[in-house]
């Protein structure tokens, strides 16, 4: 209740008092003359109500106003971004050159067109008015940051979304990141190449089996065999030996597990190794983040604007089973796909040094012509 | 006379030019200290990788160094000269054009120091260390890459400085200066402000023209791994 109603309210008691108001006489009211007054006075109060109501509603109004004038909303495909006024031009570049990406790719996204982008770069200092109810990705920089990290934040931020449109399926569980193209590619093939691990070697060496191993795909229960050889393995065994020993709990490691390490009893290391499930067995295979997005990209890419659609509905199949669904292709021929693309990023240290060379010695040419043309020995 | 010209041009930079050899000399010995593998066939370590993300942090010294190089011999180079209001150059027997080219080529052949000495260094860190399988040092590229970035730096700066040395330092100090104030206040600090300010940040744009070919700076943004694939 306003302020207004209670000082109507509490001069209407003190006027009603027995004593109160000038001129009255000092002996009790009768009981008609006050409740003439209390009639008089209801009828003020509900004139005060009124009043309140109408600046309550005429406050309201306003800040529905100012709300409306802070907030801009921007479409980019069927991503909805809402973002302070004045920022829109900013956020329709920043999530127009990010959907770019997917534009080709995605036909339909439930989770994007159930999805609102708060985007505020920098973030204002007055809350950003957000449709209730709604799922809200916020992107809100109140940190200093330049546009490709940002641009590089959105794109991450568009794939996590995406990736929420695959829950319930097998694929989910083996992908398990945002969908975004991978850049750097030349690292993911450094990483392959210089693997300490033989499968992960042979698969840049362009066996195709290691390489589906090695991604995690079709896969047993136990894939260690598929991953380590033997003497890989009982390295596997020593390295743990060793961080036990460090840590000072070599009385906690097991018989079998010391007579591997230290004896070089294979069938000792197979138990062992088999015995082990989980994370203690580590999958081989380094940034996989980037190789599986890079599988999955190729998939989308060969099946079309509707393979999106086939993931979504691969719920049952194991990834490998929903790769090939969505794509329309053989995994084989996937994974030629993706060892060619890795391959193709190898980095050469010797790139293009030709070619810079070339550029140098044509500026110094373009420096030494100038350089004796001009003069300040002004001979004349 | 080139000789001459050589000789007079190392005395006026030699104290500058040292330093640079010994930094240039150290610096691959440096980018791969505590890093190498055990020689045993394999490691859970992944000692391949953390060589790779080792050096990382150390290249763009590399450029810079070079780059500091090419600074130092091409501001060095018309130094007395000007001091000297080109007395002695007037007083030489040669016309003008020669002059300069000689004076280019003495600094030329000063380029080659720091290189030999990044040279020398990159064979001995590569030595140093044992590589693991699938990983090559390549110091022959580095040291070329390192002599090309020195030559390019400096024959920009030596036709600048042949106007007058305290010009170039203005011009050249002020451009960095500019992309650093602008970048760094203009674009982080006042982006809140001003709408133009967000979309283009400086020093990105800057860092993206670099790889503009024939642009002279693309050289700066090539492999300057000493060990790769």
């Amino acid at each position: 209740m306003s302020r207004l109603v209670c000082a109507l309210l509490a001069g209407a008691i003190l006027l009603a008092a027995p004593g109160a108001g000038a001129g009255q006489s000092p002996g009790v009211p009768d009981r008609d003359s006050l409740i003439r007054r209390l009639d008089s006075l209801t009828v003020t109060l509900a004139a005060a109500r009124e009043a309140a109501d109408q600046a309550r509603a005429r406050r309201l109004r306003e800040e529905a106003e100012a709300r409306h004038a802070v907030t801009d909303t921007v479409f980019v495909g069927p991503l909805r971004i809402i973002t302070p006024s004045g920022q829109g031009e900013t956020a329709r570049e920043i999530f127009e050159e990010a959907w770019r990406d997917y534009d080709a790719l995605i036909a339909e996204s439930p989770a994007l067109d159930s999805t609102w982008f708060v985007f505020q770069w920098p973030a204002a200092s007055d809350p950003v008015f957000v449709p209730a109810g709604e799922k809200v990705r916020d992107l809100s920089y109140r940190i200093v940051t330049t546009p490709g990290r940002v641009k590089e934040t959105v794109r991450t931020n568009i794939g996590a979304v995406l990736a929420t449109d695959l829950a319930g399926t097998t694929l989910a569980e083996w992908f398990n990141q945002p969908v975004v193209l991978p850049r750097k590619l030349d690292m993911v093939y450094r990483t392959l190449a210089t693997s300490a691990t033989s499968s992960v070697r042979s698969c840049a060496a362009g066996t195709l089996v290691a390489c589906r191993s090695i991604l995690g795909l079709g896969l047993d229960d136990d894939p260690s065999d598929e991953w380590y050889t033997a003497e890989e393995r009982q390295e596997f065994v020593t390295d743990y030996v060793e961080r036990m020993s460090e840590a000072g709990r070599i009385q906690a490691v097991e018989p079998d597990v010391l007579s591997c390490a230290t004896g070089g009893d294979t069938d000792a290391c197979d138990r062992v190794v088999h015995g082990w499930t989980g994370p203690r067995i580590r999958p081989p295979l380094r940034r996989a983040a980037d190789s599986r997005n890079l599988l999955l990209w190729i998939a989308l890419e060969r099946g079309g604007r509707e393979a999106w659609a086939r993931l979504r509905a691969s719920a049952g199949m194991t990834p490998e089973e929903a790769l090939a669904f969505a794509s329309g292709a053989e995994d084989r021929a996937l994974l030629s796909e993706w060892h060619a693309r890795i391959t193709a990023a190898r980095p050469d240290a010797q790139a293009g040094l030709p070619r810079s060379l070339a550029v140098v010695l044509g500026w110094a040419l373009a420096m030494v012509f100038f350089t004796a043309r001009s003069t300040r020995w002004r001979l004349g | 006379m080139f000789r001459s010209v050589l000789y007079v041009h190392w005395k006026q930079v030699h104290l500058g030019l040292i330093p640079l050899m010994v930094a240039a000399f150290s610096l691959p010995l440096l980018s791969v200290q505590g890093l190498g593998g055990n020689g045993g066939v394999t490691s859970f370590n992944d000692t391949s990788l953390a060589i790779i993300q080792g050096l990382q942090v150390w290249l763009p010294f590399f450029s810079a160094l070079a780059a500091a190089s090419g600074v130092v011999i091409a501001l060095s180079s018309w130094n007395w000269d000007h001091q000297l209001n080109h007395v002695y150059a007037l007083s030489l027997p040669v016309p003008r054009w020669r002059y300069a080219l000689m004076k280019m080529g003495a600094g030329a052949v000063l380029t080659l120091f720091p290189a030999v000495a990044l040279w020398v260094g990159a064979h001995l860190a590569a030595a140093s260390i044992v590589l693991p399988e699938g990983l090559h040092a390549y110091p022959n590229a580095l040291a070329i890459r390192f002599l090309a970035t020195i030559l390019l730096t400096y024959a920009i700066l030596f036709a600048m400085a042949a106007g007058t040395v305290r010009t170039t330092m203005w011009v050249t100090g002020t451009g960095i200066l500019t992309l650093f104030i602008l970048g760094l206040i203009g674009n982080d600090l006042l982006a809140g402000q001003f709408e133009v300010l967000r979309g283009t940040h400086i020093l990105e744009w800057a860092l993206a023209k670099l790889d503009w070919v024939p642009g002279p700076l693309e050289i700066f943004l090539g492999n300057w791994r000493l060990i790769d694939v």
